[in-house]
């Protein structure tokens, strides 16, 4: 279990977590929601190692997580296929479950803007961690990239390696038709009046 | 002559102007120069010179200098490039490297050039000074740009890096490397030309055996103005055809430079 306890984090004068406090059981599928500023990639970055809060303690932090930044971070000088073989033997395999079959040959710069966060979802979906963490998977993403992507992360879900799965979304939908739990933690904060 | 005719002589005429018109000006301001100083022992015409250029063509001790002085001049150009690659990854890597480095380099980079040729033929002997002295005025230059561009590596690829467990030598090789590609192909460019400036006057100054800047200092030795401005002349193509040549080779060897 991964359990936030009593945890504050600030940047300069703004307070983003205050006294906070969640659990996250073994298995737990989650979507974080809540408003934009409310703190969800702060946790994300917490949960990934990237961060350190500034007072309290996450326990149970696993070793290593695979994260899907907000903003993709793509290697730009290498390939889409080159920017998957650094996590994967199997960077054809990735590229073909999120669509982008035939475009392993191309530079990020040449992908549009909802292919670079489908390559970036893949590059976190085939990097084997206990703790996936996506960041808006479904940011700028059509209907079908939308359906596909769906698809690729409820595969993850059944995956016995995969300990957590935390997802920031906006959208309840998005949790209800991947099954996974929807989980505003940071608004009931707000409500408390933290 | 009808309208596809006119169309090509314009088309060939606007690719030759460029070229011919500077050469015509320059060339044309030479002869007056020339003619209104009227000693050949201060200004060279022109002819005298082409005629010089003509005799250094079939000299074999020419052709040596001229191969000897840009073998030099690689090789200072490498040991530059090496260690200022080599010195930036310490002082990048340590802070006390940093620290204990960074001032020596400091007064390198504004260290005269002339104090540099002195100092080396003070210490080594024949063709070794310019060596030593034009490779010094490369590496702080490489230095301080591969510096620059560690420092400025994208922090957002880094911890990329960090959490996809990269490590410490496929993030130097992955992200810190390439990052890197433009900023060191600038410092290359950038310092190819000094080096070989400051080869040529190092020469001049420890006159070794084939050397350009031997044949530089020969020719003031004996008043040879025309000689001394076929060889100044000869120097300048040199240094334009190398930097167009290094630039070449970046081009075909690092496309990827700056993509992004």
């Amino acid at each position: 279990m991964i359990a936030f306890i009593g945890v504050s984090k600030r940047f300069g004068e703004k307070i983003v977590l205050d006294n906070f406090n969640w659990t996250l059981p073994r298995g737990a599928r989650v979507c974080i929601g809540g408003s934009s500023g409310a703190g969800k990639t702060t946790l994300l970055r917490l949960l990934a190692r990237l961060d350190r809060p500034d007072a309290g303690a996450i326990e149970g932090l696993p070793a290593s997580a695979s994260y899907q930044f907000q903003e993709n971070r793509l290697l730009p000088w290498y390939t889409a296929r080159r920017n998957l073989r650094l996590v994967t033997d199997e960077p054809d395999e990735w590229l073909d479950r999120v669509g982008l079959r035939g475009e392993g040959g191309s530079y990020p710069g040449e992908l549009s803007g909802g292919m670079r966060r489908r390559l970036s979802l893949a590059r976190a979906l085939a990097s084997p961690a206990p703790l996936l963490l996506l960041d808006e998977p479904f940011m700028e993403l059509d209907s079908d990239s939308k359906t596909r992507v769906m698809d690729a992360v409820r595969g993850q879900s059944g995956a016995m390696d995969r300990e957590w799965i935390i997802l920031v979304t906006h959208n309840q939908l998005d949790a209800d038709a991947l099954g996974f739990e929807y989980q505003t933690p940071l608004t009931r904060r707000a409500e408390s009046g933290l | 002559m009808d309208r596809t005719g006119i169309e090509r002589a314009r088309s060939v005429l606007n690719r030759i102007v460029p070229y011919c018109a500077p050469l015509l000006f320059w060339g044309a301001l030479w002869v007056a120069a020339y003619r209104a100083i009227g000693k050949d022992l201060l200004f060279a015409s022109p002819a005298q010179v082409a005629r010089q250029i003509a005799e250094i063509a079939v000299r074999p001790d020419a052709w040596r200098a001229i191969g000897l002085s840009i073998l030099r001049m690689l090789a200072a150009f490498t040991i530059g490039v090496t260690g200022g690659c080599l010195i930036a990854a310490a002082t990048s890597a340590s802070r006390w490297a940093d620290i204990l480095l960074r001032p020596a380099l400091t007064a390198v980079r504004s260290t005269p050039v002339a104090s540099f040729i002195i100092l080396a033929l003070v210490w080594l002997r024949g063709a070794v000074a310019p060596v030593l002295a034009s490779s010094l005025i490369v590496l702080p230059i490489v230095w301080a740009n591969v510096t620059e561009g560690v420092s400025s590596a994208d922090k957002d690829l880094l911890e990329m890096a960090r959490v996809f467990r990269f490590g410490r030598w496929r993030t130097i090789r992955h992200v810190i490397l390439p990052s890197l590609r433009g900023t060191f192909v600038a410092a290359c460019n950038a310092s190819i030309g000094l080096c070989w400036k400051a080869m040529i006057a190092a020469e001049v100054l420890s006159v070794p055996r084939d050397a350009m800047g031997t044949q530089l200092y020969n020719a003031k030795v004996y008043l040879r103005t025309d000689s001394l401005f076929a060889w100044t002349l000869l120097i300048i193509l040199l240094s334009a055809a190398l930097e167009r040549l290094f630039l070449r080779l970046t081009r075909r060897f690092a496309p990827e430079a700056g993509r992004g």
